[in-house]
């Protein structure tokens, strides 16, 4: 659904799928909009069906333009086929030549005429209730969310939008026949409706954060708009720093006085963050970063996704850094893997950057309720020394994990150091010391047990499908069609990118032939990795481009037909 | 910030005494940073003679043991304790020499202090205790003296480094 | 912890540590040292309870020297680790040090902020006018005709040196002192007073690097020890620095802005925020 500022189609779309989830549907919801902060175009990107959907689909079944006031922007991220339905207003002018090329059946309905006639009508509502009727959607969730948001603002905004939607429905008879939704299953878990940005932040507070200072910045800025409102009620903080070095560096200082903590921001803030982070490395103070990557290099595309900070991610800190990275890869998963971050940073006292991206974070999702899992950041504490010794911040344990006093406890006064220091923190330039502590720092992470949280992996076959973040969702349904068509794949989906788990994945590409990278970048960045830092069993074929535009299942789905003749 | 000298503050010869004690401790504890100061810098032999210094200043202290109640809240002095040394002072090739030459003007700046109460004082038991520590610190000046007389003078040139500042501290 | 004797009370030298100092002798910085575990000693604080934070730089390796918790962080970001531990942990007494270039060059839009933001914590710069660490090349604070050092360009660099009181001030700082290192007593009283004070406390400490800065051995006799008035009128701070020389030491400002942060409430149970997302 797209229109210009003012048409409302983000706010008929929200009620669609608030609708959606109230009757028993799945929907997943993505937006576009032209770089205008009010006014300018706008897309509501809707997929809705009986099923969980963690992608969006090659095509859509039905655009419904309220105008075409530069929609054409959006040609490439709204891909039709001749099986689409286009809806438009005839009062909006000729349709763009990149829709009427794709051949789709196209149809008008005067939106505007049909919510003159109705006392304070509008068109966004004309047209929710025609796309209802088009997809047998029933209406009455829809005139009950209507009273849920209207009635309590305007009763007559209620009355009027209910005339609109009904009107909109009945016109819907003339506009011929489009595919069915079908009917929604019974619930035998409950529903979510959630965007992975709120996850995220949820997530967080589940694994124990209490402070979060953080700079606005998309596709990022929902995180912050979540833990906001959220952590004060928890008794926690929210600052919002002046930049991303304040940002990253007073998560630090709280995670030092013993609270868990947590940043949010995008690449250029990531930029930014990286030398804080190798402080928290260094000084092993946990932190968690989290990273909803947009399109890069630089200022990129900032409203758009891609999965190009991997790099970054890994490799950004200077010396030898070893540190935990997470990515989610559902929106649901946004609030466990963050969640698991959280505990990950606080038991091994280490950074951890989760690496969301923008389609994850800001796509509204109706899901399965997640499971409550019992991860719950805890660190090692310490115990004061004997009077007249001094406390060793940094001992050499033997798994690398030391213990971590509160400031407040007695005894156990140490000075954090990014300097490279001895076992109990003073500033050290001896090879033997560095050598000592680069050994502890990197084997409290690769001596970890992460239990099969590494990966989500699905399926069996002799093709891997290795992918990671957003492309998962595609990846899995392609998976699933090729498995249709006599072509057997499984799904490994990497949600602990570092610490390399090369044991587990050795076993989870027994008897895999062949490989199909998955990823969202034009360098191949997670390819790369994957090379690099795994002996896979075989060189592996490689499907990724850049954002804008999403990974969709059908050309994963192509792929695996050739790679499985 | 501290203010002129003050010597109302000083109403008894048990204030006195107890404010002479925490001149020599405060005086042994600065002493005792320049000779780790020193060591740090690898200037062994002025660390030593700061070390000296400073077990003198702690054997001084040890002259008031069953006296040493609270000092007054107020110290006597304005800006700066006459017994302790200026750490500005210092140079890091400094010798030995330059140390007890150092001390010798802060015991005598303490001697000053004493004489000064020992005259001054509205107290007649302050005059009397003042003028005891004074004949005190006159000794101690003696001392410093006569080890000047035992240390050799530095060169001329003793501040010279051909070398420039390390940077391998630099963080 | 029942190994730990804890006593009552706590004297300077127990707020300092077994570290030797890698500061040169003669430096200022060991007074300031000296001050600032004096008046952690005269507040009756704990070292347990205490916490000192810097950034990179001959000074910022104060907290290593202390006994009380340290956090010896990254260049600059001094104020924002301390920030944030205090926002984290308002029961304990936070103190922020560093030199001129970390908190006015590197740090100066925290130093900016942390003014604006007024969190109840201390910040202390040792200024010395240069960059001792990296071998004396000139920091905010130096004199724009300053060129003795052959990391400074001939002629000096022309930049008017920062202001930090003025800054301070103009940035909405709720305590404003200026202290000298040759006066470790009068320095430590004010520190004291700085600590006490609610708020963002700022203190520039004039600290004397007797390396680069052979001349700033006479600031024994330049400085003007009680120079300054306390005020709790910002536009009179504001006259008073205008005639200001950089010598004058004492508080300048005392002002009674409210401190950030509110107190820590819980109201909801984490599961109850589950409630936002469920049908």
């Amino acid at each position: 659904m797209c229109g210009s500022g003012g048409a409302g189609v983000m706010t008929a779309a929200n009620m669609f799928l608030d609708a959606a989830a109230e009757a028993g549907f799945y929907a997943l919801f993505g937006r576009s909009s032209g770089p205008q902060i009010r006014g300018g175009e706008a897309a509501a990107l809707v997929r809705l069906g009986v099923d969980p959907i963690t992608s969006v689909d090659d095509t859509f079944d039905i655009m419904l333009a309220i105008d075409w006031q530069g929609v054409q922007r959006f040609a490439a991220e709204l891909p039709l086929s001749k099986n689409s339905v286009v809806i438009c207003d005839p009062a909006a002018g000729d349709v763009p030549e990149a829709y009427v090329n794709s051949g789709a059946r196209i149809v008008h309905l005067p939106m505007k005429d049909l919510a003159k006639a109705i006392p304070g009508g509008r068109p966004n509502m004309i047209a929710l209730g025609a796309v209802a009727a088009l997809i047998g959607f029933p209406i009455a969730p829809l005139t009950e969310v209507l009273g849920k948001s209207l009635k309590k603002k305007r009763a007559d905004a209620y009355e009027s939008s209910v005339a609109a939607v009904k009107s909109g429905a009945e016109a819907a008879a003339s506009l011929g026949d489009v595919k069915k939704v079908g009917a929604p299953k019974a619930k035998d878990v409950k529903r979510w409706t959630i965007t992975g940005n709120y996850g995220t932040g949820l997530g967080a507070i589940r694994g124990g954060v209490r402070f979060c200072a953080a700079y606005p910045i998309t596709p990022a800025t929902e995180v912050l708009e979540y833990l906001s409102s959220a952590l004060p009620k928890v008794g926690g903080v929210f600052v919002q720093a002046e930049d991303e070095l304040a940002s990253v560096n007073m998560c630090i200082g709280a995670s030092y006085g013993g609270e868990a903590s947590i940043t949010s921001t995008a690449g250029p803030g990531l930029s930014l963050m990286i030398e804080g982070i190798g402080l928290s490395m260094a000084s092993e103070t946990p932190v968690v970063v989290v990273d909803v990557q947009r399109v890069g290099p630089s200022t990129g595309i900032a409203t758009k996704c891609e999965q190009s900070d991997l790099n970054i991610a890994v490799y950004g800190l200077h010396g030898d850094a070893p540190h935990l990275v997470v990515a989610p890869n559902s929106i649901g998963d946004c609030i466990f893997t963050t969640q698991w971050g959280v505990y990950l940073a606080e038991a091994l006292q280490s950074p951890c950057i989760v690496l969301s991206d923008q389609a994850l974070g800001q796509s509204r999702g109706i899901i399965d309720a997640p499971a409550d899992v019992a991860f719950v950041g805890k660190r090692l504490a310490a115990v004061a020394p004997a009077e007249g010794e001094v406390f060793k911040r940094y001992a050499n344990t033997a798994n690398g994990v030391s213990p971590m006093p509160v400031p407040g406890q007695a005894g156990c006064q140490y000075t954090a150091d990014g300097l490279e220091h001895t076992e109990t923190g003073t500033p050290t330039s001896q090879a033997s010391d560095h050598t000592l502590q680069l050994e502890k720092r990197q084997r409290k992470l690769t001596s970890h047990d992460y239990g099969n949280h590494w990966a989500t992996i699905e399926g069996e076959g002799d093709i891997a499908v290795i992918t990671w973040g957003s492309c998962t969702g595609a990846a899995r349904e392609a998976v699933a069609r090729a498995r249709a068509d006599g072509v057997n794949a499984k799904l490994i989906a990497l949600r602990l990118i570092s610490p390399i788990q090369p044991v587990q994945m050795g076993e989870a590409l027994k008897g895999v032939k062949k490989i199909l990278v998955v990823e969202q970048s034009h360098l191949g960045q997670f390819t790369r990795y994957l090379r690099g830092e795994y002996d896979l069993p075989a060189k592996p074929e490689q499907l990724s481009r850049p954002g804008p535009l999403p990974m969709r299942p059908g050309e994963i789905h192509a792929r695996l037909l050739s790679m499985g003749k | 910030m501290s203010k002129e000298p003050d010597f109302g503050a000083v109403r008894s010869s048990a204030d006195l005494l107890a404010i002479a004690r925490v001149m020599e401790e405060r005086s042994a504890e600065r002493y005792r940073e320049m000779a780790v100061a020193f060591e740090v810098a690898c200037n062994l032999d002025t660390a030593n003679a700061f070390r000296e210094l400073a077990e003198g200043e702690d054997r001084h202290a040890a002259d008031f043991p069953a006296l040493a109640g609270q000092p007054p809240r107020v110290m006597p002095w304005g800006e700066e304790d006459p017994e302790i040394a200026d750490p500005d002072a210092v140079h890091y090739l400094m010798h030995p020499w330059h140390a007890f030459d150092l001390a010798l003007r802060h015991e005598e700046k303490a001697l000053a202090f004493f004489s000064v109460l020992a005259t001054q004082s509205s107290h007649a038991e302050v005059r009397a205790e003042a003028a005891r520590l004074a004949e005190r610190e006159r000794g101690h000046v003696d001392h410093v003296k006569q080890r000047l007389t035992e240390l050799p003078v530095p060169p001329r040139d003793w501040y010279v480094d051909e070398d420039g500042p390390n940077w391998e501290a630099g963080d | 912890m029942t190994s730990c004797n804890i006593p009552n009370t706590y004297a300077a030298k127990d707020f300092k540590s077994d570290v030797k100092p890698v500061w040169c002798p003669g430096c200022g910085d060991y007074a300031v040292l000296s001050s600032i575990t004096k008046a952690f000693a005269d507040l009756g604080l704990a070292p347990h309870q205490t916490s000192v934070v810097s950034g990179i730089g001959c000074s910022s390796r104060i907290p290593a020297y202390t006994n009380t918790y340290g956090f010896h962080s990254i260049h600059g970001r001094a104020l924002a680790v301390g920030q944030g531990l205090k926002l984290a942990r308002p029961d304990l007494t936070v103190l922020v040090a560093g030199g001129d270039g970390d908190g006015f060059s590197i740090g100066g839009n925290h130093f900016l902020h942390a003014c604006r933001r007024n969190v109840d914590l201390t910040y202390i710069v040792m200024d010395n006018r240069v960059y001792g660490m990296t071998k004396g090349q000139p920091s905010p604070t130096t004199e724009s005709d300053w060129d003795a050092s052959a990391m400074a360009p001939p002629g000096g660099t022309g930049m008017t040196p920062f202001h930090p009181l003025a800054i301070a001030l103009a940035a909405g700082a709720n305590f404003i002192a200026r202290g000298f290192s040759g006066d470790p007593n009068g320095t430590a009283e004010i520190i004291a007073e700085a600590i006490r004070h609610p708020g963002f406390s700022f203190v520039a400490i004039m600290s004397p690097c007797v390396t680069f800065r052979e001349e700033q051995r006479e600031w024994k006799d330049t400085m003007r020890k009680t120079a300054i008035e306390a005020t709790k009128d910002a536009a009179q701070a504001a006259r008073r620095l205008m005639t200001d020389d950089g010598f004058n030491c004492g508080v300048l400002y005392r002002g009674n802005r409210v401190s950030y942060g509110k107190d820590k409430v819980v109201s909801s149970k984490v599961s109850d925020l589950d409630a936002e997302f469920t049908l």
